[in-house]
């Protein structure tokens, strides 16, 4: 594996908050570590990156051992959820920084940095002030400017966080074109499912500290490990002894006879959310929008698939 | 309701009308007075005495500018060595800088003569020899130790708001500390270099105790302008000087204004810990910055110590003896001093932040254009020399229609418009802290600006206001060039007392004066920081959050 960690502890004081992890990346991949806001996964990346130091476990990148390397020695570089761009440079400036400490002229790095102006579609923004650009433009900028560099791995905390809904979905889309385009390595780090469905080659599921389960994103959500990862990604209406339904599993039909009765209903657009009542038990259940919203208090004829988490 | 309404608009009035007035009446009428009449009375012209004395603006420019740079860069020697070092040892040096800023600002010099001087403990005791430490270089090393204190705590305060992540971003790029020092945190900054350089230039240029006590016969404007008038009572000269000093010092305000406003927030020295900076210790910027600290801490550690020495000991047959003997002598120079000092500067500690406070209500909470104006002459005292501000009401209340010199209410009146210039800038960032629409809230639900002041505006900036008070108590405790002319025998300030005493060569009675004044001082702190400690926890949720994550 290109990036490989193995038991990997970091401790504060004596509250341990990452627990022996072990995982890896496979060069030119996506990986995202997903995982609701204080399960450790900024401090996973701080151990990547060099910013914290590991109280057990090793990281290896390409081969080489990185455990114990200061951040400015190790070849990753980091895109910060606040991203970070030196207030006090222009694009050009902030975009050339990480050039400076590799041995290249200072003409090959202007011709590199308007490269990357032109591949994040930027080009007429080559002096301006930090200050001047939007969120949107200014997470465009701190991407740039540690992609330049062509690091080994380049690591992102909750990189599009602060931007709002629509720019987020079309940030996703450039991550994945740009990471194409210039073969790179990522640890993405991010607690929307969404988000991770859509970015992430493998995902990376954590709760405290512990990896829950590592698939792609179908394996996850139609075999989830155990009961965190199924109640976190997606919906579900639980049974018992570790049975499941999907909420899309579930179909209905209008019908006077059927035993299943519609309690709530939620207009959502392209879906449909239902709420019914069937056998004593209430269900979720999502429907296309296809027919004619079903009213409060039909009668439904209800048929379902069952799933079973896998027993470890 | 309407009857309600009236008596709140005729006190808005009242208050807007008084405050106006009296900044007009005690900072913008002495200056002018100063202006008008030095440049009309008869005598010397201001160009012929400019000519005639142009060694001494040399001088002082020359001793202004070299410690401005040496101050500035021991201050960022001190600030970035501060950012290394983990947050029990800031906290322990943080004690030793605002110790500094609550001692008398000639007490270095007071050390350096027991030290060093022709009877030093050091050059004469220890080491047996006699060398000359009077001269431009005791000067310019004295101002450098004290002013740095100042700056550095001003430049801690700024680093502090330096986002961590910043420094991580450099060096995930590649930069090792040297180059994040010099890339990320110097440029950063920046506008507060610029500031604690002009106000370090300002104080070098106003600083008349410093040259007085180990000038030797280096003669230099403020000092000259001091002996005008204590020994030969020759105000217009004093004016003279005072005006020379003026220009430089209003070409730094200027710059000052402009680069002010590129820095946020500051405490003023009185900001929490940080926490150390993410950077490996090493690099060159690294181990000269512990040098040169290591190096200051020790000179401060040196001064205090000998000034503590000075006040509880005795000199038997070549030994020092603790003893109560000098605070038993420094009585008959005190007497109800201490009261009248301590009284004076919580008068002034109290109505000057009051005043700012209302100022920066019209100012900014109203956005008012003439307060506005009347904020801007308030800060008049904080640039122009104290000596000049003194004079200025020397001159302005000797004669009709306010005569008012001699009397003890000339001095607490300069006092107090003396911490406006401070308190409007402190109490601008307390109330900046304030969602507005807390004030538009009170009037929304039928509230008049009485009920604004009540409910809102006082309660909300309780604890801005409590270290603005503690500021102006300090610097009245501390104070001397405004007063020094304006207060007559049997009203004596501690301070004066103490300048006296070093004068006169009774080192140990002014060591015991700067150990009472710093405890006093300390004393202060302590109340006021217990009060904000108290009151401190219940408000967390009044405060703009800072940018969200
Ligand atoms: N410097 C620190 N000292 C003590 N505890 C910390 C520190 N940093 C993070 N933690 C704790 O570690 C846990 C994981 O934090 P973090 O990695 O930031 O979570 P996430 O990024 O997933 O939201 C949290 O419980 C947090 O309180
Ligand atoms: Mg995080």
């Amino acid at each position: 594996m290109f990036l490989e960690v193995k038991n990997l502890t970091k401790k504060y004081s004596n509250k341990t908050v990452l627990h022996s992890l072990s995982f890896g990346v496979d060069q030119n991949k996506i990986l995202v570590v997903l995982g609701p806001s204080g399960c450790g996964k900024s401090t996973l990346l701080s151990c990547l990156n060099g910013f914290i130091t590991v109280d057990e476990g090793t990281v290896f990148l390409d081969g080489q051992n990185i455990t114990k390397l200061y951040p400015e020695e190790r070849d990753i570089t980091t895109v910060f959820q606040s991203y970070s761009l030196f207030p006090h440079m222009d694009v050009m400036q902030n975009l050339m920084y990480g050039l400076k400490f590799k041995k290249i002229s200072r003409n090959d790095a202007r011709k590199k940095a308007l490269k990357m102006l032109h591949l994040l579609q930027m080009d007429e923004f080559s002096n301006t002030k930090i200050q001047d650009l939007s969120g949107g433009q200014q997470q465009r900028i701190a991407l740039g400017r540690s992609l330049i560099v062509e690091p080994k791995l380049l690591l992102l905390d909750e990189p599009f966080s602060n931007l709002d809904e629509k720019l987020r979905l079309t940030m996703r889309h450039e991550l994945r074109q740009i990471q194409k385009e210039l073969n790179m390595t990522m640890v993405f780090v991010t607690h929307d499912q969404q988000e991770a469905f859509s970015i992430g080659d493998q995902i990376l599921v954590m709760d405290q500290g512990q990896i829950q389960q590592i698939d792609t994103g179908q394996g996850l959500y139609s075999t989830p490990k155990n009961h965190f990862v199924l109640k976190f990604i997606g919906d579900s209406n639980l049974l018992d002894n570790g049975e499941y339904i999907r909420p899309e599993d579930i179909v209905i039909k209008s019908d006077s006879n059927g035993d299943g009765r519609i309690e709530q209903m939620d207009f959502q657009g392209s879906t449909i959310n239902y709420l019914i009542k069937y056998k004593e038990r209430v269900f979720h259940v999502t429907c296309l929008n296809r027919i004619e919203p079903l009213k409060v208090g039909t009668h439904v004829d209800v048929q379902y698939k069952v799933s079973k988490l896998e027993e470890k | 309701m309407g009857k309600n309404h009236l008596g709140s608009k005729i006190t808005n009035w009242f208050v807007y009308i008084v405050i106006s007035l009296s900044i007009l009446l005690f900072i913008f009428y002495p200056y002018l007075s100063i202006f008008v009449q030095a440049l009309h009375e008869p005598g010397e012209t201001f160009n012929s005495f400019f000519m005639q004395n142009i060694k001494l603006t040399q001088n002082s420019l020359f001793v202004a500018i070299i410690t401005m740079i040496l101050s500035v860069f021991l201050a960022v020697s001190v600030t970035l060595c501060f950012a290394f070092i983990s947050k029990k040892w800031q906290r322990l040096l943080r004690v030793f800088l605002l110790i500094t800023m609550v001692s008398p600002p000639f007490v270095t010099s007071l050390a350096y003569i027991t030290l060093f001087g022709r009877r030093g403990m050091i050059t004469h005791d220890l080491l047996q020899m006699t060398i000359e430490p009077y001269g431009p270089q005791g000067i310019i090393l004295m101002q450098t130790l004290s002013f740095a204190s100042l700056n550095a705590l001003v430049l801690i305060g700024l680093l502090k708001q330096l986002e961590p992540s910043l420094i991580n971003s450099a060096r995930s790029l590649g930069a090792r500390t040297d180059a994040v020092i010099k890339d990320i945190i110097l440029p950063l900054l920046k506008p507060g270099l610029i500031v604690v350089a002009l106000i370090s230039f300002i104080r070098s240029l106003a600083d008349f105790q410093t040259p007085t006590i180990i000038g030797g016969s280096f003669k230099m404007l403020a000092s000259e302008g001091y002996f005008a008038v204590i020994s030969m009572g020759d105000i217009h000269k004093a004016a003279l000087i005072n005006l020379t000093l003026a220009i430089p010092a209003l070409i730094g305000f200027f710059l000052y204004i402009k680069y002010d406003h590129a820095m946020s927030v500051q405490h003023h020295g009185l900001s929490s810990n940080m926490k150390a900076f993410p950077l490996p210790k090493k690099g060159f910027f690294f181990v000269g910055s512990v040098i040169l600290s290591v190096i200051f801490y020790l000179a401060l550690l040196l001064q205090y110590g000998s000034i503590v020495m000075n006040a509880f000991s005795v000199k038997v047959m070549g030994n020092y003896q603790f003893s109560l003997q000098p605070i038993i002598d420094s009585q008959i120079y005190l007497n109800d001093t201490i009261t009248r000092t301590i009284l004076y500067s919580l008068i002034a500690g109290l109505v000057g932040s009051l005043i700012s406070f209302l100022i920066i209500y019209y100012s900014k909470v109203r956005n008012d254009r003439f307060m506005k104006f009347i904020e801007m002459v308030g800060t008049f005292p904080y640039i122009l020399p104290g000596t000049f501000f003194g004079l200025g009401y020397l001159y302005a209340f000797s004669k009709p229609p306010l005569i008012m010199t001699g009397t003890s209410i000339i001095v607490i009146i300069n006092v107090i418009f003396k911490q406006v210039a401070f308190a409007t800038k402190a109490a601008k960032a307390s109330v900046s802290q304030i969602e507005p629409t807390y004030f538009k809230t009170v009037h929304d639900l039928g509230g008049t600006v009485v009920n604004e002041w009540k409910d809102v505006f006082f309660p909300m900036t309780k604890q801005g206001f409590a270290i603005t008070f503690l500021n102006g108590f300090i610097s009245t405790m501390t104070t001397i060039g405004s007063i020094i002319f304006l207060v007559h025998p049997g009203q004596n300030m501690m301070t004066l007392v103490m300048f006296d005493v070093v004068q006169r060569g009774e080192y140990q009675v002014a060591a015991v004066i700067a150990c009472m004044i710093i405890l006093i001082c300390l004393v202060m702190s302590g109340i006021v920081f217990g009060f904000i400690s108290l009151s401190g926890k219940d408000w967390g949720y009044v405060f703009r959050s800072k940018k969200s994550h």
